[in-house]
């Protein structure tokens, strides 16, 4: 069939493209709907790649054809060569990467070691560059760095295991180094020792840091992602795995995203994704506060209290923000509970005392000096309650007004839920 | 300044009365007009989309147009050795697509069709240490592969096979404060995902974990002034999200906190008059999935020119009636 022989020169310059230049990292299709004579349909200017339509529809039906034909054993019986495999099966997802069987033959070919780890996430981080939610080239980006993190934790001796400790911290797990805090945090780093006698082929000479810039880049992945496409569920969850999986948990990077993404909410007020995010990472602290406070000298309580300061902000300077409203729930909520007299805890912090350094986590008081007072959580909600009645209540923003009225009827809610 | 809440306007001449004879129609024709490149760009949700055409099709009394035979045959062809089913002919097995094909045998009371001991095999061995599923070998963990599992082995009659005890453990752990579910444990909830979660936990009888005036609350928080709801805050309202907020509010007992009329008006607003099937918003290209899920919108809101619909497993009552099935719904 002529489509298909067109199919294969396309194929065969496109792969050529790739061969020549394995640093695209941008693509895209340019709208040209007719071929033209003597002129190639693939454009490569500074490693950006730009396919004309025209030429994609007909390389996609080949390559899909011809792979899918092979993946079934299909007439006639083919046989292809990894190489071929890896290129017909890049053609299918740089058009449709929701296609998991594509993304399935290239796993095999990182298990046959045709394809490298670090190849194949440059490789899905391209992909993302046009595609940023596709839900199948974040799970198998999650397979590729289950793989990375295999082969860095058998190349490494000491036991890295993640035991779900609430301070992995101290246990020298990899990450420590990969973050960046303009905040100075006391404690140092920690001493991460490594092997490298059993190592996987692909990695046994890497050191640590480049563990630690893959996981870095990792996170540009998520936030490149986040950035082109609003409220992407994909992109935020995978980041949260990215924490889970790859970091441990550590508390150093949760501090360090917690600070990372305070612009990136402020700048995208109705992204609810990525003030879950902040909401995780709270979260995720709060299980971890004796550790907090005993190697960073921070206290839980006032992170929540900075993080209430900081909601209450955006509320006033964007009116009218559902991603907000519901954000300010959540620290209430977590805050109701942090501040209830069971747990019991600094009563003598309040909203006003936060100090003067609203950018800096505030200085833990002295365990010592804690007063309880009978219930901390009812004069939180006291307070909350008369702040939203005497500003967003009488908001001339009428969708503002309506949020808080809301806001109050859901904290009566869950405070009579509490007391039950 | 205007209301900055992120909504569709529905304009005067929207439709207003249900065109079930155009959906069907289109529904039947699907496929047979679709160029080679379209087919082949949408090939690996095959299976899934046949059961949206046929579920679609039940609901509105008109399964006999579906040409029964083939679609069984193609189904059996997509079942891999090791059980699982696979969207395509030649396409990789997955939990997706594997309890898609259970819904197609179900739905034309053919399981027959599939090989079932090989099939509850495949579904067994996606169980993890911590309850959770994945999705297939690859190991991807989804609380919507929760769903799957449990749906396809309670259709077959086959529940018992898995640890449910463990399988709600992982649910549970992937609750959020306000009182909705996300795909894993600490993301963010999403009425998709709150769905699955439901109706997992109505399948095997666990709802009582459920803080169900809570997530009710989220939950209707989704509507928006134009009637339509949205699947997360400050998104766009749209078809298939009111099904899955819709449903779940049904399973916990909370439809009644919505406006159903405005609904409906919504609904209603998002078909196309020519080409017959329903889009995500009043305005936009038709398709197959939110044309199924403006039926079964409808019919959960009381439409009766169609069948009842099974909040949980997006099939018709009576078919879930006739399996056998007892669900745990909340009042
Ligand atoms: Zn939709």
């Amino acid at each position: 069939m002529a489509s298909d022989k067109r199919g294969a020169r396309l194929l065969s310059d496109l792969s050529n493209v790739f061969r020549k230049d394995p640093d695209i990292d941008e693509y895209d299709f340019l709208p040209v709907l007719e071929p033209k004579q003597n002129k190639s349909p693939i454009i490569l200017v500074d490693h950006k790649l730009g396919l004309e339509t025209w030429s994609v529809k007909v390389l996609y039906q080949y390559a899909y054809h011809t792979v899918l034909n092979w993946r079934n054993k299909g007439h006639p019986v083919q046989f292809l060569e990894p190489i071929e495999l890896i290129n017909l099966s890049r053609a299918v997802l740089l058009v449709n990467p929701e296609c998991s069987t594509a993304w399935n033959i290239r796993k095999e070919l990182i298990e046959a070691d045709d394809i490298t780890v670090l190849e194949e996430l440059k490789f899905g981080a391209l992909i993302l560059s046009k595609h940023p939610k596709s839900a199948e080239a974040f799970s198998h980006r999650k397979w590729v760095l289950g793989k990375f993190l295999d082969s860095f934790l058998s190349s490494s001796h000491d036991s890295t295991t993640s035991n779900g400790s609430a301070c992995s911290y101290e246990q020298g797990l990899v990450s420590m180094e990969a973050i960046d805090l303009s905040v100075e945090f006391v404690g140092g780093m920690p001493v991460v020792q490594h092997g490298v006698e059993n190592g996987h082929q692909d990695l046994k000479l890497q050191p640590v840091s480049e563990y630690q810039a893959q996981m870095k880049a990792e996170l540009r992945v998520c936030e490149k992602a986040a950035e082109k496409y609003p409220c992407n569920y994909y992109a935020w969850s995978h980041r949260i795995w990215v924490i889970q999986h790859c970091h441990n948990f550590c508390i150093q990077l949760l501090l360090g995203e917690l600070q990372k993404t305070e612009g990136w909410v402020s700048k995208h007020v109705s992204d609810h994704s990525g003030f879950h995010y902040r909401q995780f990472l709270l979260s995720t602290l709060q299980r971890q506060a004796e550790c907090l406070h005993n190697q960073f000298k921070l206290l839980y309580q006032n992170l929540l209290l900075k993080e209430h300061q900081f909601i209450v902000d955006l509320i006033h300077t964007y009116p009218g923000h559902e991603a907000l409203w519901s954000h300010r729930k959540f620290v209430f909520h977590i805050s109701y509970q942090v501040f209830s007299p069971e747990i019991g805890t600094v009563s003598t912090i309040t909203m006003k005392d936060r100090g003067d350094h609203p950018e800096k986590p505030v200085e833990s008081t002295k365990v010592s000096k804690k007063t309880r007072l009978e219930n901390d959580h009812d004069v939180l909600k006291v307070k909350e309650v008369d702040s939203v009645t005497k500003k967003d209540l009488k908001s001339s923003n009428l969708y503002q007004r309506h949020l808080a009225k809301r806001y109050l009827e859901w904290m009566e809610k869950i405070s009579f839920e509490y007391s039950r | 300044m205007g209301s900055p809440v992120k909504d569709v306007s529905i304009p005067e001449n929207a439709p207003k009365t249900l065109l079930l004879q155009k959906h069907c129609d289109y529904i039947a024709a699907y496929g047979s007009k679709k160029d080679e490149y379209e087919y082949c760009m949408t090939e690996y949700l095959r299976m899934s989309g046949i059961y949206w055409g046929l579920t679609v099709m039940d609901l509105m009394g008109q399964l006999d147009k579906m040409n029964k035979q083939e679609v069984l045959d193609f189904v059996h062809q997509c079942q891999h050795e090791c059980g699982g089913v696979g969207a395509s002919i030649g396409h990789d097995p997955h939990l997706l697509y594997t309890l898609s094909a259970v819904q197609i045998v179900t739905l034309y009371d053919a399981q027959d069709t599939l090989d079932v001991e090989k099939l509850v095999q495949f579904v067994k061995d996606l169980q993890q240490e911590d309850g959770s599923f994945v999705g297939d070998k690859w190991g991807e963990v989804d609380t919507r592969f929760s769903f799957c599992a449990v749906a396809c082995l309670a259709l077959l009659g086959r529940l018992n096979e898995v640890n449910i005890d463990k399988a709600v453990d992982f649910i549970l752990s992937c609750m959020n404060f306000d009182g909705g579910f996300g795909c894993r444990p600490g993301s963010e909830s999403h009425s998709g995902q709150i769905y699955c979660c439901l109706g997992m936990l109505s399948i095997v009888g666990r709802l009582h974990h459920v803080n169900a005036d809570m997530l009710g609350w989220w939950l209707c928080e989704r509507q928006l002034p134009s009637g339509g709801l949205n699947g997360r805050p400050e998104k766009l309202p749209d078809v298939c999200y009111s099904w899955w907020v819709l449903a779940s509010l049904k399973i916990i007992g909370k439809i009644h906190w919505i406006d159903k009329e405005k609904l409906v008006r919504f609904i209603l607003a998002c078909q196309d008059e020519e080409t017959g099937g329903f889009a995500d918003r009043p305005g936009d290209v038709v398709d197959p999935f939110h044309t199924l899920f403006g039926i079964t919108g409808l019919s959960l809101l009381g439409e009766q020119i169609l069948k009842p619909v099974n909040p949980v497993f997006c099939m018709p009552e009576e078919t879930i009636r006739k399996a056998g099935i007892k669900l745990e719904l909340l009042t």
